[in-house]
Protein backbone atom coordinates (compact mmCIF):
# COMPACT_ATOMS: atom_id res chain seq x y z
CA UNK A 1 0.00 0.00 0.00
CA UNK A 2 1.32 3.05 -0.84
CA UNK A 3 1.92 6.26 1.36
CA UNK A 4 0.96 10.21 0.65
CA UNK A 5 3.63 13.00 1.58
CA UNK A 6 2.02 16.05 1.23
CA UNK A 7 4.27 18.87 0.58
CA UNK A 8 1.24 21.16 1.56
CA UNK A 9 2.63 22.92 4.71
CA UNK A 10 6.22 23.81 3.08
CA UNK A 11 4.15 25.28 -0.37
CA UNK A 12 4.48 27.36 -2.49
CA UNK A 13 8.44 27.42 -2.07
CA UNK A 14 10.73 25.46 -0.41
CA UNK A 15 14.57 27.22 -0.34
CA UNK A 16 16.28 26.13 3.37
CA UNK A 17 18.41 23.23 3.20
CA UNK A 18 17.94 22.38 6.91
CA UNK A 19 13.96 22.28 5.91
CA UNK A 20 14.87 19.65 3.16
CA UNK A 21 17.46 17.93 6.17
CA UNK A 22 14.05 17.48 8.11
CA UNK A 23 11.94 16.53 4.87
CA UNK A 24 14.47 13.68 4.18
CA UNK A 25 14.32 12.40 7.89
CA UNK A 26 10.35 12.45 7.53
CA UNK A 27 10.81 10.25 3.92
CA UNK A 28 13.51 7.64 5.98
CA UNK A 29 11.39 7.41 8.73
CA UNK A 30 8.44 6.16 6.09
CA UNK A 31 10.79 3.43 5.04
CA UNK A 32 11.11 4.17 1.50
CA UNK A 33 13.01 1.12 0.54
CA UNK A 34 9.73 -0.96 1.54
CA UNK A 35 7.18 1.60 0.90
CA UNK A 36 5.95 3.05 -1.96
CA UNK A 37 5.70 6.73 -1.24
CA UNK A 38 3.58 9.28 -3.44
CA UNK A 39 4.56 12.83 -2.90
CA UNK A 40 1.95 15.33 -3.50
CA UNK A 41 2.95 18.44 -4.87
CA UNK A 42 0.15 20.10 -4.79
CA UNK A 43 0.51 23.94 -4.02
CA UNK A 44 4.58 23.82 -4.49
CA UNK A 45 5.62 26.77 -6.86
CA UNK A 46 9.46 26.54 -6.40
CA UNK A 47 12.61 24.28 -4.77
CA UNK A 48 15.82 25.18 -4.79
CA UNK A 49 18.06 22.83 -6.27
CA UNK A 50 19.67 22.74 -3.07
CA UNK A 51 16.98 21.67 -1.43
CA UNK A 52 15.79 19.46 -4.38
CA UNK A 53 19.44 17.36 -4.17
CA UNK A 54 19.07 17.07 -0.39
CA UNK A 55 15.72 15.13 -0.75
CA UNK A 56 15.47 13.30 -3.74
CA UNK A 57 19.09 13.19 -4.72
CA UNK A 58 19.82 11.54 -1.73
CA UNK A 59 17.06 9.05 -1.71
CA UNK A 60 18.02 8.43 -5.50
CA UNK A 61 21.41 7.23 -4.86
CA UNK A 62 20.53 5.43 -1.54
CA UNK A 63 17.67 3.62 -3.00
CA UNK A 64 19.51 3.20 -6.82
CA UNK A 65 17.64 3.86 -9.80
CA UNK A 66 15.19 0.81 -9.93
CA UNK A 67 13.55 1.26 -6.30
CA UNK A 68 13.90 4.85 -6.73
CA UNK A 69 11.31 4.70 -9.94
CA UNK A 70 9.74 1.78 -8.33
CA UNK A 71 9.15 3.24 -4.83
CA UNK A 72 8.94 7.07 -5.32
CA UNK A 73 6.20 8.70 -7.39
CA UNK A 74 4.34 12.00 -7.67
CA UNK A 75 1.70 13.71 -8.80
CA UNK A 76 0.20 17.36 -8.86
CA UNK A 77 3.79 17.97 -9.50
CA UNK A 78 4.87 21.12 -12.26
CA UNK A 79 7.14 20.87 -14.99
CA UNK A 80 9.45 23.54 -12.79
CA UNK A 81 9.57 21.46 -10.07
CA UNK A 82 10.37 18.66 -12.32
CA UNK A 83 13.51 19.92 -13.77
CA UNK A 84 14.62 20.98 -10.20
CA UNK A 85 14.02 17.39 -8.77
CA UNK A 86 16.12 15.91 -11.96
CA UNK A 87 19.13 18.71 -11.45
CA UNK A 88 19.11 17.75 -7.95
CA UNK A 89 19.26 14.41 -8.40
CA UNK A 90 21.58 14.57 -11.69
CA UNK A 91 24.11 16.41 -8.90
CA UNK A 92 24.37 13.92 -6.23
CA UNK A 93 24.96 11.48 -8.64
CA UNK A 94 27.52 13.43 -9.73
CA UNK A 95 28.99 13.81 -6.75
CA UNK A 96 28.67 10.53 -5.32
CA UNK A 97 30.86 9.14 -8.27
CA UNK A 98 33.39 11.55 -7.53
CA UNK A 99 33.68 10.11 -3.68
CA UNK B 1 41.44 59.04 11.96
CA UNK B 2 39.52 62.97 12.87
CA UNK B 3 36.17 63.79 12.01
CA UNK B 4 35.07 62.86 8.78
CA UNK B 5 31.86 63.48 6.19
CA UNK B 6 30.79 61.06 3.88
CA UNK B 7 29.25 62.48 0.52
CA UNK B 8 26.84 59.97 -0.47
CA UNK B 9 26.78 60.59 -4.52
CA UNK B 10 23.36 61.51 -6.09
CA UNK B 11 22.42 58.36 -7.62
CA UNK B 12 22.66 55.48 -5.46
CA UNK B 13 21.37 53.10 -8.16
CA UNK B 14 22.20 49.54 -9.27
CA UNK B 15 23.69 51.53 -12.04
CA UNK B 16 26.29 53.75 -10.60
CA UNK B 17 27.29 51.03 -7.22
CA UNK B 18 30.55 51.97 -7.93
CA UNK B 19 30.19 55.53 -6.91
CA UNK B 20 28.46 54.45 -3.96
CA UNK B 21 31.55 52.20 -3.23
CA UNK B 22 33.97 54.47 -3.97
CA UNK B 23 32.33 56.27 -0.98
CA UNK B 24 32.10 53.50 1.26
CA UNK B 25 35.06 51.69 0.75
CA UNK B 26 36.42 53.68 3.93
CA UNK B 27 34.35 52.20 6.50
CA UNK B 28 35.95 48.77 5.61
CA UNK B 29 39.64 50.15 6.54
CA UNK B 30 40.71 48.69 9.83
CA UNK B 31 41.57 52.79 10.65
CA UNK B 32 37.91 53.84 10.22
CA UNK B 33 37.12 52.72 14.10
CA UNK B 34 35.24 55.21 16.30
CA UNK B 35 35.12 58.18 15.00
CA UNK B 36 33.79 60.92 16.59
CA UNK B 37 32.17 63.63 14.24
CA UNK B 38 31.24 61.84 11.12
CA UNK B 39 28.38 63.09 9.18
CA UNK B 40 26.59 61.41 6.16
CA UNK B 41 25.41 63.59 3.49
CA UNK B 42 22.63 62.60 1.92
CA UNK B 43 20.97 65.69 1.01
CA UNK B 44 22.57 65.29 -2.51
CA UNK B 45 20.84 62.02 -3.14
CA UNK B 46 18.27 62.94 -6.49
CA UNK B 47 17.80 58.74 -7.54
CA UNK B 48 17.69 55.96 -5.54
CA UNK B 49 16.28 52.36 -6.04
CA UNK B 50 16.16 49.24 -4.16
CA UNK B 51 19.76 48.51 -4.35
CA UNK B 52 20.93 51.62 -3.35
CA UNK B 53 18.88 51.68 -0.52
CA UNK B 54 19.71 48.56 0.86
CA UNK B 55 23.73 48.98 0.31
CA UNK B 56 23.08 52.21 2.14
CA UNK B 57 21.37 50.39 5.06
CA UNK B 58 24.33 47.88 4.81
CA UNK B 59 26.82 50.49 5.55
CA UNK B 60 24.61 51.78 8.57
CA UNK B 61 24.78 47.94 9.57
CA UNK B 62 28.42 47.44 9.30
CA UNK B 63 29.23 50.90 11.09
CA UNK B 64 27.18 49.81 13.82
CA UNK B 65 28.25 46.70 14.16
CA UNK B 66 31.84 47.50 13.92
CA UNK B 67 31.67 50.38 15.87
CA UNK B 68 33.12 52.60 13.19
CA UNK B 69 31.58 55.83 14.42
CA UNK B 70 30.40 57.76 17.42
CA UNK B 71 27.34 59.68 17.70
CA UNK B 72 27.32 59.95 13.48
CA UNK B 73 24.35 62.55 12.29
CA UNK B 74 22.71 61.25 9.27
CA UNK B 75 19.96 63.66 8.19
CA UNK B 76 17.48 61.34 6.27
CA UNK B 77 14.41 63.67 6.59
CA UNK B 78 16.49 66.32 4.85
CA UNK B 79 16.20 65.09 1.64
CA UNK B 80 12.34 64.66 1.06
CA UNK B 81 13.10 62.88 -2.36
CA UNK B 82 14.93 60.17 -0.10
CA UNK B 83 12.65 60.33 2.43
CA UNK B 84 9.92 59.19 0.78
CA UNK B 85 11.47 56.50 -1.26
CA UNK B 86 12.85 55.07 1.73
CA UNK B 87 9.31 55.37 2.97
CA UNK B 88 7.86 53.39 0.19
CA UNK B 89 9.89 50.48 -0.21
CA UNK B 90 10.03 50.24 3.84
CA UNK B 91 14.03 50.85 4.75
CA UNK B 92 12.61 54.13 6.74
CA UNK B 93 11.39 51.96 8.97
CA UNK B 94 13.70 49.20 9.03
CA UNK B 95 16.72 51.86 9.89
CA UNK B 96 14.87 53.53 12.36
CA UNK B 97 13.67 50.30 14.25
CA UNK B 98 17.57 49.27 14.17
CA UNK B 99 18.77 52.25 15.28
CA UNK B 100 16.67 52.58 17.72
CA UNK B 101 16.92 48.87 18.90
CA UNK B 102 20.25 48.07 17.24
CA UNK B 103 18.95 44.56 15.83
CA UNK B 104 15.46 43.70 14.19
CA UNK B 105 12.30 41.66 14.72
CA UNK B 106 11.09 39.85 12.08
CA UNK B 107 7.94 42.37 12.47
CA UNK B 108 10.02 44.72 10.98
CA UNK B 109 10.19 43.01 7.69
CA UNK B 110 6.57 43.87 6.29
CA UNK B 111 5.56 43.30 3.29
CA UNK B 112 4.05 45.82 1.21
CA UNK B 113 1.63 45.91 -1.91
CA UNK B 114 1.12 49.67 -3.23
CA UNK B 115 -0.56 50.22 -6.65
CA UNK B 116 1.13 48.30 -8.82
CA UNK B 117 4.16 46.76 -6.82
CA UNK B 118 5.05 44.88 -3.94
CA UNK B 119 8.17 44.98 -1.61
CA UNK B 120 9.29 42.80 0.66
CA UNK B 121 12.64 42.97 2.36
CA UNK B 122 13.19 39.28 4.17
CA UNK B 123 16.09 39.38 6.72
CA UNK B 124 17.81 35.72 6.16
CA UNK B 125 18.26 34.91 10.18
CA UNK B 126 21.03 32.93 11.43
CA UNK B 127 18.23 30.24 12.39
CA UNK B 128 17.96 28.89 9.52
CA UNK B 129 15.29 26.33 9.74
CA UNK B 130 12.52 29.85 9.17
CA UNK B 131 15.13 31.98 7.59
CA UNK B 132 12.70 32.78 4.56
CA UNK B 133 9.57 34.15 5.89
CA UNK B 134 7.07 31.86 4.64
CA UNK B 135 3.93 33.87 5.01
CA UNK B 136 6.01 37.14 2.71
CA UNK B 137 6.64 34.11 0.20
CA UNK B 138 3.10 33.43 0.26
CA UNK B 139 1.92 36.94 -0.50
CA UNK B 140 4.56 37.30 -3.06
CA UNK B 141 2.58 34.00 -5.17
CA UNK B 142 -0.67 35.80 -4.77
CA UNK B 143 0.79 38.83 -6.06
CA UNK B 144 1.69 36.93 -9.36
CA UNK B 145 -1.50 34.95 -9.04
CA UNK B 146 -3.23 32.92 -12.33
CA UNK B 147 0.25 32.44 -14.01
CA UNK B 148 2.29 28.92 -12.34
CA UNK B 149 5.42 30.02 -14.89
CA UNK B 150 5.82 33.47 -13.31
CA UNK B 151 5.03 32.37 -9.97
CA UNK B 152 8.12 29.54 -10.21
CA UNK B 153 10.47 31.94 -11.95
CA UNK B 154 9.93 34.80 -8.98
CA UNK B 155 10.08 32.59 -6.12
CA UNK B 156 12.74 30.23 -7.32
CA UNK B 157 15.02 33.74 -8.24
CA UNK B 158 14.40 34.67 -4.43
CA UNK B 159 15.10 31.25 -3.19
CA UNK B 160 17.68 30.82 -5.37
CA UNK B 161 19.71 33.89 -4.59
CA UNK B 162 18.73 33.67 -0.55
CA UNK B 163 19.57 30.39 0.33
CA UNK B 164 23.11 31.15 -1.41
CA UNK B 165 23.80 33.80 0.80
CA UNK B 166 22.21 32.17 3.55
CA UNK B 167 24.80 29.72 3.31
CA UNK B 168 27.61 31.82 2.79
CA UNK B 169 27.01 34.86 4.59
CA UNK B 170 28.30 32.87 7.56
CA UNK B 171 29.91 35.76 9.72
CA UNK B 172 26.81 38.29 9.20
CA UNK B 173 23.49 37.85 11.27
CA UNK B 174 21.88 40.65 9.24
CA UNK B 175 21.90 39.61 5.89
CA UNK B 176 18.80 41.15 3.83
CA UNK B 177 17.03 39.94 0.60
CA UNK B 178 14.32 42.72 -1.00
CA UNK B 179 11.91 41.99 -3.76
CA UNK B 180 10.57 44.62 -5.42
CA UNK B 181 8.19 43.13 -8.27
CA UNK B 182 5.39 44.60 -10.87
CA UNK B 183 3.43 42.36 -13.21
CA UNK B 184 6.18 43.01 -15.53
CA UNK B 185 9.37 41.83 -13.89
CA UNK B 186 10.99 41.05 -10.41
CA UNK B 187 13.95 42.73 -8.79
CA UNK B 188 15.61 40.84 -6.49
CA UNK B 189 18.61 42.69 -3.96
CA UNK B 190 21.00 41.10 -1.62
CA UNK B 191 23.86 42.09 0.31
CA UNK B 192 25.87 41.04 3.49
CA UNK B 193 29.09 41.41 4.86
CA UNK B 194 30.04 37.95 5.06
CA UNK B 195 33.38 36.03 3.69
CA UNK B 196 32.94 37.35 0.04
CA UNK B 197 32.46 35.22 -3.05
CA UNK B 198 36.37 35.62 -4.45
CA UNK B 199 37.39 34.23 -0.36
CA UNK B 200 34.82 31.31 -0.21
CA UNK B 201 35.83 30.36 -4.39
CA UNK B 202 39.32 31.03 -4.32
CA UNK B 203 40.06 27.29 -5.54
CA UNK B 204 38.52 28.30 -8.84
CA UNK B 205 40.86 30.92 -10.25
CA UNK B 206 44.21 32.97 -8.89
CA UNK B 207 43.36 36.24 -9.89
CA UNK B 208 40.03 37.87 -8.59
CA UNK B 209 38.64 38.56 -11.40
CA UNK B 210 39.09 35.23 -12.79
CA UNK B 211 37.35 33.87 -9.58
CA UNK B 212 34.28 36.67 -10.29
CA UNK B 213 34.42 35.22 -13.90
CA UNK B 214 33.52 31.68 -12.50
CA UNK B 215 30.95 32.41 -9.95
CA UNK B 216 28.54 31.62 -12.43
CA UNK B 217 29.50 28.84 -14.22
CA UNK B 218 27.88 25.52 -13.52
CA UNK B 219 29.35 23.69 -10.39
CA UNK B 220 31.18 26.17 -8.96
CA UNK B 221 30.34 25.97 -5.13
CA UNK B 222 32.67 25.87 -2.28
CA UNK B 223 30.12 23.41 -0.42
CA UNK B 224 29.56 21.06 -3.07
CA UNK B 225 29.65 18.48 -0.07
CA UNK B 226 27.06 20.23 1.59
CA UNK B 227 24.34 19.36 -0.83
CA UNK B 228 25.06 22.78 -3.03
CA UNK B 229 24.67 21.99 -6.82
CA UNK B 230 26.92 24.51 -7.40
CA UNK B 231 23.90 26.45 -9.54
CA UNK B 232 22.31 28.92 -7.96
CA UNK B 233 23.97 31.75 -9.76
CA UNK B 234 24.23 29.91 -12.97
CA UNK B 235 20.31 29.45 -12.71
CA UNK B 236 19.88 33.12 -12.10
CA UNK B 237 22.21 34.13 -15.14
CA UNK B 238 20.26 31.66 -17.30
CA UNK B 239 17.14 33.77 -16.50
CA UNK B 240 18.87 36.97 -17.04
CA UNK B 241 19.84 35.99 -20.85
CA UNK B 242 16.99 34.50 -21.82
CA UNK B 243 15.02 37.85 -20.55
CA UNK B 244 17.30 40.50 -21.57
CA UNK B 245 17.47 41.38 -17.81
CA UNK B 246 20.15 42.79 -15.67
CA UNK B 247 22.69 40.96 -13.06
CA UNK B 248 25.10 42.68 -10.66
CA UNK B 249 27.82 40.38 -8.66
CA UNK B 250 30.11 42.47 -6.44
CA UNK B 251 32.48 41.05 -4.12
CA UNK B 252 35.18 42.57 -2.54
CA UNK B 253 37.50 44.07 -5.19
CA UNK B 254 35.45 42.88 -7.80
CA UNK B 255 32.62 43.19 -9.89
CA UNK B 256 30.42 40.92 -12.87
CA UNK B 257 27.97 42.62 -14.34
CA UNK B 258 25.14 41.06 -17.22
CA UNK B 259 23.46 43.43 -18.73
CA UNK B 260 21.35 41.63 -21.45
CA UNK B 261 23.46 38.90 -22.04
CA UNK B 262 26.64 40.92 -22.23
CA UNK B 263 28.94 40.52 -19.27
CA UNK B 264 31.55 42.33 -18.10
CA UNK B 265 33.80 41.48 -14.86
CA UNK B 266 36.05 44.25 -13.52
CA UNK B 267 37.30 45.77 -10.49
CA UNK B 268 35.49 48.17 -7.67
CA UNK B 269 36.18 49.98 -5.13
CA UNK B 270 35.95 47.40 -1.59
CA UNK B 271 33.07 45.96 -0.68
CA UNK B 272 32.94 43.41 2.48
CA UNK B 273 31.05 40.55 1.95
CA UNK B 274 29.22 40.27 -1.27
CA UNK B 275 25.78 41.88 -2.63
CA UNK B 276 23.81 40.92 -5.72
CA UNK B 277 21.16 42.99 -7.51
CA UNK B 278 18.86 40.90 -10.71
CA UNK B 279 15.91 42.42 -12.83
CA UNK B 280 14.02 39.94 -14.70
CA UNK B 281 11.55 41.07 -17.17
CA UNK B 282 8.59 38.54 -16.87
CA UNK B 283 8.13 37.30 -20.16
CA UNK B 284 5.21 35.31 -20.92
CA UNK B 285 7.36 33.00 -22.73
CA UNK B 286 10.10 32.57 -19.86
CA UNK B 287 10.26 29.14 -18.01
CA UNK B 288 12.40 27.47 -15.81
CA UNK B 289 12.19 24.38 -17.85
CA UNK B 290 13.92 25.96 -20.65
CA UNK B 291 17.24 26.50 -18.88
CA UNK B 292 17.31 22.79 -18.47
CA UNK B 293 16.76 21.72 -22.04
CA UNK B 294 20.15 19.34 -22.95
CA UNK B 295 21.14 19.69 -19.53
CA UNK B 296 19.65 16.86 -17.81
CA UNK B 297 20.64 12.95 -18.63
CA UNK B 298 17.38 11.35 -20.11
CA UNK B 299 18.17 8.43 -17.56
CA UNK B 300 16.86 10.59 -15.14
CA UNK B 301 13.28 9.99 -15.10
CA UNK B 302 10.42 11.06 -12.46
CA UNK B 303 7.28 8.27 -11.90
CA UNK B 304 5.06 10.48 -12.12
CA UNK B 305 0.89 9.60 -11.50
Amino acid sequence: MSKIFKFDRWAPSLSESTTAEEIYKLVKSMDPKNNEIVFDMTNMVAMTTICARAIFGRLYTELGIDDFNKNIKFTNISEAIIVAIKWGIMAEIKQSIQY
Amino acid sequence: MSSKIFYIPERLTSQYFKDFLDVAKDIFKRDCWHIPDVVVRVDRINKVDILGQLLLYKFFDYTVQNQCFIKPVVNLIENKYLNAEMTKLGFKNLMKNYIKANNLKDDDFKYNECDSFFIAPIVLRSDKSKAIDANNIKKIENFYGGNKDIQNIVLQSIGEIGSNFQEHADCDTQSVIVAKGEKSYIEVACADNGVGIINSLRAFGNKDTEVMRRCIDKGVSSKIDKWHTGSGLWIINQLVNKSNGTMIICSQNCYLKNKKGHITVGESPLWKGTFIYVKIPLLATLKLSDIFVGEISPTVQLNII
